[in-house]
C-alpha cells in the first residue's frame, strides 16, 4: 500500500511540475512579441528512487531559466550605434538637402546665373534704367538667395544641437533607469523568475541606450551590468549612474561632460555621434564652402564694380557687402546706396556713359576661374556642395541599410537562442498536455487500485 | 534553426518596406519625369545638372544679346544704306550744278538738293536704337553731330566703340565712330556737302570736283562700314547655328542626367509593384501558418 501511496503522490508531484511547464508555455505565448523578453525555459528531472524496488517518485522541476547569447548581445550593443549614427546623419542632412533647392539644387545656380544674365543685358544697353534695375533687383535675389541657404545650415545645426540635449536627456534617464535594475536585482534571488525579468529588461534597456550612444557593457557577477562611454568614462557602476551633460563653449561647439570631464571625442556613434558629426563637423564644413562661395561672389564683382564707372561718371563703389568671408552668405546684401540709386551702377570701364566694358567684366564672371587657386568658377563651387550634401546623404543612407541589414542578422542569432517560436510552443503545449493527460490517468488508475485495497479491507 | 515569431516578421518586413521605397521611387519618376530630385538620388548627376543649367542659361544669355546686337546692327545697316543713297543723290545734284550751261537757277536747286543731303544724313547718323546713338561711339547719350541754326557741330562722340559678347571667347560692336563713316579724311561730310553747295552756286567747277571727290571718299568709308556691319551679320547667323547646336547637345547632356527613362521607370513601376504585392502576400500567409492551429 506504501508503494501505492508513493506512486499516488509521485504522479501528483508529475502534474504539478507539468502545470508549471503549461504555465511557461503560457508566459512565453503571451511575450512573444514583448521587447526583450527571452524565451523561459523549465528544466525537468526525474525524481530518484528510494530503494533497489522503488521505480522513482515522477518528474520535478530543477528551474526555469532563461536562455541568452551574450556573445551575440554584446555584438549587438556594438553594431547598433553604428546604424543608428548613419541614419540620424541622413536623417539631419534630409532637410539640409532639400534647403538647396529644388530638383538637386536648383537656388544658387539659378540666381547666379540670373545674375550674370542682368550684367549681359546691362551690357547690351548700358544706360537703360530697366537693365540697370535689373541687376539691382538679380542682385538683391542672389544675396536672398545666399542669406536664405545659410539660414537653413544655421536652423539645421541648431535642430542638430536640440537633438543633441534631448539624445543626452534620454541618455541619462536609460542610464537610470539600469542602475535602478542593477539595485533591483538583489532582491530577487537568481533564478528566480523575477531576476529573469529584470535581466530581460536590464539588456533590452542597454540595447536602448546603445542606439543613442557607442557604449561598452561589463557584466559583472551578479548579473548586474556596467556601462562606460567608448573612452572608459562611467555611464552605470553598479547602482549609480552618471550623468552626461551637453552644453557650448565659447566658440557655439557641443561639448559633452561627464563627471567634469570632456568626453566629446569618445562619442563617435549612436543618434548622438551621429548628430554631433552633423552639427560639429558636416554642417561647419557647408556653412564654410558656402561662405567661401559668397565671399568670392562678393569679391570679384566688387573689384570689377568698384574700378568702374557710373552712369553719371563717377567711380562704382561695392556692389556687395560686407566682403568678409566668415558669414559672407549669412549677411550678404546688395550695399544699401546702390540699391537706392540706379544710376550708380558701374557699367563703364571709364567715365563715359555708354561704355560697357565693367558690365561685360561682371557678365563674364560666370565663367571666370575665380575660387581654388584658379581652377573652379562660381557654378563648379556650388555644384561641389550639392554633390557633398547629396554624397553624404547618399552615403548615410546606404550605410545605414547595411548596418541594419547586419543589426537583423544580429537580433536572428540571438532570437534563435532567446526568441519565442510559436510551432515550438505549440508542441510543447501539446506534449505537456498529453503528459498530463497520461498522469492523470495515472494518477485515477493508481486511485481506484487503492480504492479496490481499501473495500478488500473493508471486508 | 529556430525560426522564432519575432524574426518571422523582421526580415519580411524590412524586405517590404525595400519594396515599398523602390516602388515609391518609380512611382516619383513616372509623375513627375525626372530622375534625380534631391541631391542624394545621384549626387553627380545633381552636380553635372548644375553645370549643365549654367551651360543653358549662357547659351541662352548669349542667343539674347546676338539678337540685340543684330537689332542695332539692322538699325546701323538701314542707316548706312540711306547713306550710301543720300551721297549718290548728292554726287548726282553737284554733277548737275556743274558746267558752264547750268543756269543760276538750276545752280541753286543743285545746291539746295545738297543741303537737303546734308539734312538728311545727319538725321541719319543720328539714328538711336533704345535711346542710345548708333555713331557716337561709346558716348552714346550723346549726338554724333548736333546742328544749331545752321551750324552742324564737330563730331561730339568718342573714339571707343560698343562691343557685344557673342560667346566666351567671341564679341563684336555695335556702335560706330560717326568719324570712320562722314569723315574718314579728316573733314566730315557736312563741311563737304556745304562746300560743295557753295561751289556750286558759284559754279567753282575745280572746287565742285574737290567735292566730289571728298563725297567719294565718304562713299568708299560708309560701303566700307557697311562691309563690317554685313560681316557682323554673318558672324551673328553663324554663332547662333553654334549656340543651337550647343544648346541641344546640352539639353541633351542635362536630360541624360536629371530625366527618367521612362521605358525603364513604368518597367520598374510594375515590377516592383508585383514585388510589392508578393510581399505581403507572402507575409500574410506566413503569419497564418501556426502548429497552433492544428491543436484541438
Amino acid at each position: 500500500m506504501g508503494d501505492l501511496l508513493s506512486s499516488l503522490s509521485g504522479a501528483a508531484r508529475s502534474l504539478d511540475a507539468i502545470t508549471i511547464g503549461l504555465q511557461v508555455v503560457g508566459q512565453n505565448v503571451a511575450n512573444a512579441g514583448t521587447a526583450g523578453y527571452s524565451r523561459r525555459v523549465v528544466d525537468y528531472a526525474a525524481v530518484a528512487p528510494t530503494g533497489r524496488r522503488d521505480a522513482g517518485g515522477g518528474v520535478e522541476v530543477l528551474g526555469i531559466r532563461a536562455p541568452r547569447d551574450l556573445l551575440v548581445a554584446r555584438q549587438l550593443l556594438e553594431e547598433s550605434p553604428l546604424a543608428e549614427r548613419e541614419g540620424a546623419v541622413a536623417d539631419a542632412l534630409g532637410t539640409v538637402e532639400v534647403a538647396l533647392g529644388v530638383g538637386g539644387g536648383q537656388s544658387i545656380d539659378e540666381r547666379l546665373s540670373a545674375f550674370f544674365d542682368s550684367f549681359g543685358r546691362l551690357a547690351d544697353q548700358p544706360t537703360s534704367a530697366v537693365a540697370r534695375q535689373e541687376v539691382l533687383t538679380e542682385g538683391a535675389s542672389l544675396a536672398d538667395a545666399f542669406r536664405r541657404i545659410a539660414a537653413r545650415l544655421d536652423e539645421a545645426r541648431a535642430d542638430a544641437y536640440s537633438g543633441v540635449v534631448s539624445t543626452v536627456d534620454e541618455i541619462n534617464v536609460l542610464a537610470s533607469r539600469i542602475a535602478e535594475l542593477n539595485a533591483g536585482l538583489g532582491a530577487h534571488p537568481p533564478g528566480s523568475g523575477g531576476r529573469m525579468q529584470m535581466t530581460d529588461q536590464l539588456w533590452h534597456t542597454a540595447g536602448e541606450l546603445a542606439k543613442l550612444v557607442d557604449i561598452r557593457v561589463v557584466q559583472r557577477g551578479d548579473g548586474a551590468i556596467d556601462i562606460t562611454l567608448s573612452d572608459g568614462h562611467a555611464l552605470v557602476i553598479g547602482e549609480n549612474s552618471y550623468e552626461l551633460e551637453a552644453s557650448l563653449d565659447g566658440d557655439g561647439h557641443v561639448r559633452l561632460t561627464n563627471l567634469g570631464a570632456d568626453v566629446t571625442a569618445a562619442v563617435t556613434a549612436g543618434r548622438l555621434g551621429g548628430l554631433m558629426h552633423v552639427r560639429e563637423a558636416l554642417l561647419p564644413e557647408f556653412q564654410q564652402h558656402l561662405d567661401t562661395l559668397a565671399a568670392a561672389v562678393v569679391q570679384e564683382v566688387n573689384t570689377l564694380h568698384s574700378a568702374g564707372f557710373d552712369l553719371t561718371g563717377n567711380p562704382g563703389g561695392v556692389f556687395f557687402t560686407p566682403s568678409g568671408a566668415p558669414g559672407a552668405a549669412a549677411s550678404m546684401a546688395v550695399d544699401p546706396t546702390l540699391a537706392a540709386s540706379p544710376d550708380l551702377v558701374a557699367a563703364a570701364s571709364q567715365a563715359v556713359a555708354g561704355d560697357n566694358n565693367t558690365a561685360r567684366a561682371i557678365a563674364a564672371l560666370r565663367d571666370a576661374r575665380v575660387l581654388e587657386n584658379g581652377s573652379t568658377t562660381l557654378h563648379d563651387c556650388w555644384a561641389n556642395l550639392v554633390y557633398r550634401v547629396g554624397r553624404e546623404v547618399d552615403s548615410a543612407t546606404d550605410a545605414k541599410a547595411d548596418r541594419l541589414a547586419t543589426v537583423r542578422q544580429l537580433e536572428t542569432l540571438r532570437d534563435q537562442v532567446s526568441g519565442v517560436s510559436m510551432d515550438e510552443e505549440a508542441a510543447n503545449l501539446q506534449r505537456l498536455q498529453r503528459a498530463y493527460q497520461a498522469n492523470a490517468q495515472f494518477f485515477t488508475v493508481i486511485d481506484r487500485t487503492l480504492e479496490v485495497l481499501m473495500q478488500m479491507v473493508a471486508r | 534553426m529556430r525560426i522564432t515569431f519575432n524574426s518571422s516578421y523582421r526580415e519580411p518586413l524590412a524586405d517590404l518596406e525595400r519594396a515599398a521605397e523602390r516602388m515609391a521611387v518609380y512611382q516619383r519618376q513616372v509623375s513627375s519625369g525626372k530622375r534625380v530630385h534631391r541631391p542624394s538620388d545621384d549626387p553627380a548627376a545633381a552636380a553635372g545638372a548644375i553645370g549643365e543649367r549654367a551651360e543653358l542659361a549662357a547659351i541662352d544669355r548669349y542667343a539674347e544679346a546676338a539678337d540685340s546686337a543684330e537689332a542695332r546692327l539692322r538699325a546701323a545697316d538701314a542707316v548706312l544704306s540711306d547713306l550710301i543713297m543720300q551721297l549718290t543723290n548728292a554726287k548726282v545734284a553737284a554733277q548737275s550744278g556743274r558746267g558752264s550751261v547750268v543756269t543760276p537757277a538750276q545752280r541753286e536747286a543743285a545746291a539746295g538738293a545738297l543741303e537737303a543731303v546734308a539734312e538728311a544724313i545727319l538725321a541719319d547718323i543720328r539714328v538711336s536704337v533704345a535711346g542710345s546713338y548708333l555713331f557716337s561711339g561709346t558716348a552714346s547719350t550723346t549726338p554724333p553731330y548736333a546742328k544749331t541754326g545752321a551750324t552742324i557741330s564737330a563730331y561730339q562722340g568718342n573714339g571707343s566703340r560698343m562691343a557685344v559678347d557673342l560667346d566666351r571667347n567671341e564679341s563684336l560692336y555695335v556702335s560706330f565712330d560717326a568719324r570712320d563713316v562722314v569723315a574718314p579724311g579728316g573733314n566730315d561730310v557736312f563741311a563737304i556737302l556745304e562746300a560743295l553747295a557753295a561751289a556750286v552756286r558759284a559754279g567753282d567747277d575745280t572746287a565742285i570736283q574737290a567735292g566730289l571727290d571728298g563725297l567719294d571718299e565718304v562713299f568708299q568709308a560708309a560701303t566700307k562700314v557697311q562691309s563690317e556691319v554685313g560681316n557682323s551679320f554673318r558672324m551673328i547667323e553663324s554663332q547662333r547655328d553654334r549656340l543651337n547646336v550647343l544648346g541641344l547637345a546640352s539639353k541633351t547632356r542635362l536630360s541624360k542626367l536629371e530625366d527618367a527613362n521612362m521605358a525603364t521607370a513604368a518597367s520598374g513601376l510594375a515590377s516592383s509593384e508585383t514585388l510589392y504585392r508578393a510581399a505581403l502576400a507572402a507575409i500574410g500567409s506566413t503569419a497564418r501558418l501556426s502548429l497552433l492551429d492544428y491543436l484541438k
